[in-house]
């Protein structure tokens, strides 16, 4: 009886967010294989045709620096699909200054069975196709392309991966959790070349396994984990 | 006592497998099929509309073999896919339709589809039950409407059985003869009794030239030092031994089959055709799409020094195929690295498939 007469509605004790990634180029949007792309630093002439990412360990740091984490939350992203991450209804109402998530995974999960995830699991290879087989480990994030190299339309491959690759990204700022919302999360994807470390394909190499590359994928990783940030925080239905 | 978990489980094992018959109010009861997973394949995320049944696998298995599908009752589907040949057509290059039509694209091998998507060479279709519907009214194929393979059927007490058994009803429609052939094309396997898995089992080893062949297969490009590498994984790792992917391997510079650019519109899927399951090789000559290379040396051959580096859309993987050598360009593999990638190859050979009685044909 006494609820009732409150006629304010209220506000959940916990709630979801959804992550909703978006590729941005010299911050305009675009399509994969068919834009061709100038890197405004490297006035590098590029295109995406893949950029597919696995991402681990996310966390929420509150304003009284309480942690949320999100320890068995994974996440495949194909960034071409415009893949939205749910991260589960255990988040306290609240206000939070930062998210933080891995591109890459812990040692034990990147070198786990991979036929022990269900079909439909981020970590599954017949979903995500990132696992690298009997070798071992999954690539971390998978970036692909084009380029033009004298005239020539050159492929780039770029595939992060090796546990020593995995790269913290955290996006700082204000987000009023109080309700059930969305995050839009900005991929500032011209930013793989030029975010750290100034990268042309042409001379700094148009491809990488993470093996015997002179390095290039430990740029390309420290790259990737400036290149995102957050969008709008957009309210939605539970 | 039950514990409340296994009574719920026990619950909902009736509930997936029993639905009412509206007819007689007789609970309709299937038998599930637990799909027999390969030792170290993923798990497949299987239709959940489809649940595998005993009775659908057997409904589909008649229909896979019997010519009442075609349009003269001529052809079945194993005539372009005998499960001798991995199922595919008996070394053909092309197809031959039941009115003497010649196709353009090489008979696709049959295993391990339930954990593919997008089907056929240019990834048309989107699930395997459309994709069991197409050739039968293909013109070039079995040039038949599916409407009238459903009425053909329903003169046939087998099927009214058949179909009864495996749906409640004998009602027969074209979605539950694209269903009952997905599910009998989805347990076809390929894996396990290899040589490779054996090996991977800890039961058997290679020989000194297939371990060659498989840290070729498994190693990237690198046509200007040693080791060498084949980079076949790339686009065939893993157990499956296939992506699933729609790529342009780089065999044109310019395309008389447009692949998935035919289906999309897109001039940027020109050239791209789906990337096949290397399980089975030994059986499923010739290969690629357009069945061009007879061997296996044909195709090795191919990779180490002809994919075209100007084909338009070449995949951003098979970068490693077009690196400058001293004598050229490729891979730079030598006759014997080639030859040991072929062995290795060998090992993926499945007799199993050609052998196990649930695939066989069920009026023989």
């Amino acid at each position: 009886m006494m609820q009732s007469c409150d006629p304010r509605p209220k506000a959940p004790e916990k709630v979801d967010l959804d992550l909703y990634f978006i590729p941005l180029f010299n911050n305009s949007e675009f399509s994969f294989e068919l834009d061709s792309l100038i890197q405004n630093e490297t006035k590098d002439t590029l295109v995406y045709s893949r950029a597919d990412f696995l991402l681990s360990n996310f966390q929420l740091i509150s304003n009284d620096d309480s942690i949320i984490s999100f320890e068995d939350t994974f996440a495949f992203i194909k960034i071409k699909s415009s893949d939205t991450v749910k991260l589960p209804l255990a988040i306290p109402s609240g206000n939070y200054k930062e998210l933080k998530f891995d591109i890459g995974l812990d040692s034990s999960y990147n070198h786990s069975d991979p036929a022990i995830w269900q079909g439909g699991h981020p970590l599954n290879p017949s979903l995500n196709n990132l696992h690298w087989g009997w070798t071992g480990g999954y690539v971390f994030a998978a970036l692909e392309g084009y380029y033009q190299n004298n005239g020539v339309k050159t492929p780039w491959v770029y595939h992060v991966a090796l546990d020593e690759n995995k790269t913290l990204v955290s996006l700082q700022g204000s987000l009023e959790l109080t309700d059930f919302k969305t995050l839009e999360i900005k991929w500032d994807s011209e930013k793989v070349f030029s975010a750290t470390h100034t990268i042309r394909p042409a001379l700094d190499g148009d491809f990488t396994h993470s093996s015997n590359d002179d390095g290039l994928a430990e740029k390309i990783a420290k790259n990737l984990s400036n290149s995102f940030r957050y969008g709008d925080l957009i309210p939605r239905s539970p | 006592m039950i514990s409340s978990r296994y009574f719920l489980s026990f619950l909902s094992l009736i509930l997936i497998s029993s639905c009412v018959d509206p007819s007689n109010n007789k609970p309709h009861i299937t038998t599930p099929y637990s799909l027999r997973i390969p030792q170290g394949f993923p798990q497949p995320l299987l239709p959940s509309d489809n649940q595998l049944t005993e009775e659908s696998i057997s409904l589909g298995r008649l229909l896979f073999y019997d010519p009442i599908l075609s349009l003269d009752s001529s052809q079945s589907c194993s005539s372009c896919h005998n499960p001798s040949f991995g199922f595919t057509d008996n070394g053909n290059k092309y197809s031959t339709g039941v009115d003497g039509s010649i196709g353009f694209r090489n008979s696709m091998p049959l295993h391990n589809l339930a954990w593919s998507r997008d089907f056929l060479w240019d990834g048309a279709m989107p699930s395997l039950r459309e994709q069991a519907l197409e050739p039968i009214q293909n013109p070039t194929e079995m040039k038949e409407s599916v409407l009238n393979v459903a009425e053909k059927l329903k003169r046939q007490p087998l099927y009214t059985q058949a179909f009864n058994a495996a749906y409640g009803d004998a009602e027969i429609t074209p979605d539950k003869i694209g269903l009952a052939l997905e599910q009998f094309m989805m347990i076809i396997l390929s894996g396990g009794s290899s040589k490779f898995d054996r090996v991977q089992a800890g039961l058997e080893s290679f020989t000194p030239e297939e371990q060659m062949g498989i840290q070729l297969f498994n190693a990237e490009s690198n046509p200007n030092g040693s080791p060498k590498g084949a980079d076949c994984f790339h686009c065939h790792g893993g157990t499956l031994f296939t992506s699933n992917k729609i790529v342009n391997n780089g065999l044109d510079s310019i395309f008389t089959d447009l692949g998935k650019g035919g289906v999309t519109g897109l001039n940027t899927d020109n050239g791209k055709f789906k990337v096949p399951s290397l399980r089975n090789l030994a059986y499923t000559a010739p290969y690629m799409h357009d069945g061009r290379f007879q061997t296996l040396e044909e195709v090795l051959e191919f990779y180490n020094s002809d994919v075209n580096s100007n084909s338009p859309n070449l995949a951003p993987g098979m970068s490693g195929f077009i690196q400058s050598h001293n004598g050229g360009k490729g891979l730079n593999l030598n006759l014997s690295e080639r030859q040991a990638v072929i062995a290795f190859l060998n090992t993926l050979t499945d007799t199993q498939i050609e052998t196990d009685t649930l695939y066989q044909n069920p009026f023989q």
